[in-house]
């Protein structure tokens, strides 16, 4: 085998919205060296939430992520009944797992559909992919 | 015109419509723009060092020319369906330039400033949400940005007359002071 080095870039990872870099050296056929860098700059929430009232952080937190904004709602407030020893049980734990629930269908959908999948059918962007029937048949076609 | 206005004119042609709370206004994150960021950055990173940031998080009209907002985190479905369907047609999309005691008032909500003294930043909010949180038994959760200066004198005013008791009502009315006395400074060029 020659002796050959490959530097792979892939400046924006549209995996993550394109919010990081990824750069591989190859020598040999032996990865040398992998770097990560994440461009998208800090926003300082942990910061932002020192005190305030202990009612604040749910609706805070919720912005950390727009696709997914339930699971920082939700871990808000499970540390904030943590710290209050408090105990959510019964219906209202039913609620906050359907929410969750809701959630998980919603980012997931979004995910397939706007995100990965007009990328891998080899549309230019998602309006595109959903202005056809095609997406919807080629998933049916590898699907039983 | 500065440098960053013409590239972007050059680029992206002519109408630019900027969506949400932290394109609009910096965002939550904008929260920053009040306190020490090297602070921050020491306080949750073991290797502060590693972690390059700006000190302030601004809205993109700070930047560039900017021809529609849409406010809010999130935004307001109906406004982007009005954007879009205005623009699919040819016409200038309808927007609301007032702040969201208007749409409060409509929707034949009791104010809470005026019955029950409760402090609310609906004067200093635009409109566009629909008045959602006075709707509900919530505190006005102001996702859409204060803008109109001349709502700011109402809001002292409201602020002025009422009983301020908790601390973070005091710090959101000393935000809007702030923001406020910055406008004043802008617009006299200081």
């Amino acid at each position: 085998m020659t002796h050959r080095a490959r530097q792979l870039t892939v400046s924006s990872l549209a995996r993550v919205e394109g919010k990081g870099a990824l750069r591989i050296t190859v020598h040999d056929g032996q990865v040398q060296r992998a770097a990560l860098q994440i461009y998208e700059p800090p926003r300082f929430f942990e910061a932002l939430l020192r005190g305030r009232q202990h009612t604040e952080p749910p609706d805070i937190t919720a912005r950390i992520c727009g696709i997914c904004p339930v699971a920082y709602q939700m871990s808000a407030c499970q540390a904030i009944e943590d710290v209050c020893g408090v105990r959510v049980e019964g219906p209202l734990a039913d609620l906050r797992r359907l929410l969750y629930c809701g959630e998980w269908i919603s980012s997931h959908a979004l995910n397939i559909y706007l995100l990965h999948a007009p990328d891998f059918l080899g549309y230019s962007t998602p309006t595109r992919s959903a202005s056809t029937r095609t997406i919807g048949t080629s998933w049916n076609a590898g699907w039983p | 015109m500065g440098n960053a206005a013409r590239w972007w004119e050059h680029r992206f042609g002519r109408v630019l419509v900027v969506i949400g709370a932290c394109a609009t206004s910096g965002g939550i994150q904008a929260l920053r723009n009040f306190a020490d960021v090297t602070e921050f950055r020491s306080l949750i990173y073991a290797s502060p060092e590693r972690i390059d940031t700006l000190a302030t998080s601004t809205p993109i009209s700070a930047h560039v020319p900017v021809n529609y907002e849409l406010r809010g985190c999130p935004i307001d479905r109906r406004q982007l369906l009005e954007v879009l369907s205005a623009f699919l047609v040819g016409r200038k999309p309808d927007l609301p330039d007032t702040s969201v005691c208007t749409e409060c008032k409509r929707r034949g909500l009791t104010c809470v400033i005026v019955a029950e003294g409760t402090p609310c930043l609906g004067p200093v909010t635009h409109a566009g949400c629909g008045a959602l949180c006075p709707a509900l038994p919530a505190r006005l959760l102001r996702l859409l940005r204060p803008d109109d200066r001349a709502e700011y004198a109402s809001a002292d005013r409201a602020a002025a007359g009422l009983r301020l008791e908790r601390g973070r009502d005091r710090a959101r009315v000393s935000h809007v002071q702030r923001h406020r006395a910055r406008l004043h400074r802008r617009d006299r060029g200081l």
